[in-house]
């Protein structure tokens, strides 16, 4: 074996083998997390942005302008046909944002 | 398994597929590990900063100006992570110990344990810029042109790093026949 031949020897030690699910999990993990705690920013961003304009609206024209959201829940309550109807609306809206990065290459 | 180019799957990510990115890190991941593997002389070291370089490359995919160019940016990214990473030293020096304690075991075919201390040894007195270059050339085959772009030296330098490395390399060998 030639100097040559060990120095390659033992700089090939460090090569890595072409598939280690190990390394691309964790890879998956940690991008899954940062992608979910940067949701949550935003989703909370977005939650108190609504709830100061909901705030100032109630503290404006008070609690009379809001029956009509009292009137809606009542009837949703009653009628499950009308729940059920809007929740798939709601999730056919939202299944596209939630699938956009799986479904795309 | 999809044969698109590196250009294409970063114009995917870009648009946000996972699937995408995920492609290109396992294209890519392996000679990334290796080449920071030479670089850190620690495998553990080396592999924590290939996570962080995937991770920061995904988040900063937008800031890459040519998507073909994809590869020599990562390990770009790489080796200045290696360089922020140096400085902390404390942790780096408790994981040297743990690595060069496990160094006689991992002797490759044909070297002697000795000899693999020897030249362990050597390349961890090497500079940094010659480990990389190194790295890059003598072990992953990139060419001197390649890796000037990806470590940002001047394809002059590299080939001095190589020339000086590989003697020094050598020279323990030779010291040892």
């Amino acid at each position: 074996m030639t100097m040559d031949d060990k120095l390659q020897a033992f700089l090939a030690k460090d090569r890595v083998p072409s598939s280690d699910p190990a390394f691309m999990a964790r890879l998956d993990e940690s991008m899954a997390r940062i992608r979910l705690w940067s949701q949550m920013r935003a989703s909370a961003a977005f939650a108190i942005a609504i709830a100061a304009v909901a705030f100032g609206l109630y503290r404006a024209v008070g609690p009379q302008a809001f029956t009509w959201l009292n009137d809606f829940t009542l009837a949703m309550t009653g009628t499950p046909g009308l729940a059920l109807a809007a929740i798939i609306v709601a999730a056919a809206l939202y299944l596209p944002r939630l699938l956009q990065g799986r479904l795309k290459v | 398994m999809s044969l698109a180019s590196d250009a294409q799957l970063v114009a995917a990510a870009r648009r946000g597929s996972d699937l995408a990115f995920e492609q290109l890190a396992r294209r890519h991941s392996p000679a990334l590990r290796s080449f920071l593997r030479g670089v850190c002389r620690n495998h553990a070291w080396a592999d924590d900063v290939a996570q962080n370089t995937l991770i920061r490359a995904w988040q900063r995919l937008d800031q890459l100006k040519d998507p073909s160019a994809f590869k020599s940016w990562l390990f770009g990214t790489g080796w200045r992570l290696v360089a922020e990473d140096r400085r902390a030293a404390g942790r780096r020096a408790k994981r040297e110990q743990d690595w060069s304690d496990t160094q006689a075991q991992m002797s490759p075919e044909g070297i002697s344990p000795d000899e693999t201390m020897a030249l362990e040894a050597a390349m961890q007195a090497l500079t940094a810029d010659q480990r990389a270059a190194i790295s890059l050339c003598l072990a992953g085959g990139w060419s001197h042109g390649e890796a000037a772009q990806a470590l940002d030296m001047p394809t002059g330098t590299i080939k001095s790093h190589i020339k000086r490395g590989r003697a020094k390399l050598l020279a323990v060998l030779g010291e040892r026949k």
